[in-house]
């Protein structure tokens, strides 16, 4: 497991300023979903019963609708487990030296990339949408002059605030490398 | 040709074999990846509790049904085809 105080090859001073998720909008909307899957046979079963009574009572077909009804739920709880996997695993850590980016591409497939913030040269962020714009969540772009040119947040609550975090952070990180480079000179 | 119920039972429980699999492999990600903290524990705790309530509600249903019970099928097509 992941300790907020152990972080990957943590710096000397290094602090954490800001752990971010994707929205909880998105979280939100993964649980209607799984309720609709809920209700749905729900709703078949209740026409099923006033159409064909007899199918519920049948010697073949009790024992299949009991079969499929219990395959059903486990699997889409399953899904929605994945689901939300998925979306907590997916985590941003800001510090004071670095942006960590971890990234959980579905089962056995995780990336996590750090990107320094003296390395930083342009912060921007997105809001588009109705659900976006109401619920104030988006996406960030940082360029970076590292090999990995840009990464991205995506989704994340108040992309404003987030940006202007960053942008602090990259400068006062500047400045410091800057005194350092005068004081080694 | 009998059609004994109890093979729909097998590929239920085949089913449940590769359930069971995806179902240790996502508490795995998500005890070894996920942070140490509330969410994490209480989640997996959900995951684990809920599943289990969904096996018990389903083999309440299961047992009792008589699985032993063999169900003819195309015994009608050989009985109406005269040249059977």
């Amino acid at each position: 497991m992941i300790s907020i105080n152990r972080l990957p090859n943590k710096l000397p001073n290094e602090k954490i300023i800001k752990i971010i998720r994707r929205d909880l909008f998105i979280l939100f909307k993964k649980i209607l979903f799984l309720i609709l899957l809920i209700i749905l046979p729900l709703i078949f079963f209740y026409l099923l019963i006033f159409s064909q009574s007899n199918l519920i009572n049948g010697e073949l077909t009790y024992p299949l609708i009991v079969l499929g009804t219990s395959a059903y739920y486990l699997f889409i709880w399953l899904f929605f487990f994945f689901s939300f996997i998925d979306y907590y695993l997916d985590v941003w850590i800001i510090t004071n030296e670095r942006i960590i980016d971890i990234q959980q591409k579905g089962f056995f497939s995780r990336v996590i990339s750090e990107h320094k913030l003296f390395r930083i040269q342009d912060v921007t962020s997105e809001v588009h949408g109705f659900w976006p714009t109401v619920l104030k969540y988006g996406d960030v772009h940082v360029q970076t002059a590292g090999t990995i040119q840009r990464f991205y947040f995506h989704q994340i609550p108040n992309p404003g605030p987030v940006r202007d975090i960053i942008i602090k952070l990259v400068q006062r990180k500047k400045k410091e490398v800057v005194k350092e480079e005068k004081h080694e000179a | 040709m009998i059609l004994q119920l109890k093979y729909f039972l097998y590929v239920y429980y085949a089913f449940l074999v590769v359930w069971f699999l995806f179902f240790l492999i996502s508490i795995y990600h998500i005890l070894k990846f996920g942070f140490k903290n509330f969410t994490t524990f209480f989640m997996t705790f959900i995951f684990i509790g809920f599943a289990l309530i969904l096996l018990f509600i389903s083999f309440n249903f299961i047992i009792p049904i008589d699985w032993k019970v063999g169900i003819s099928i195309f015994s009608d097509i050989f009985k109406s085809n005269p040249i059977f």
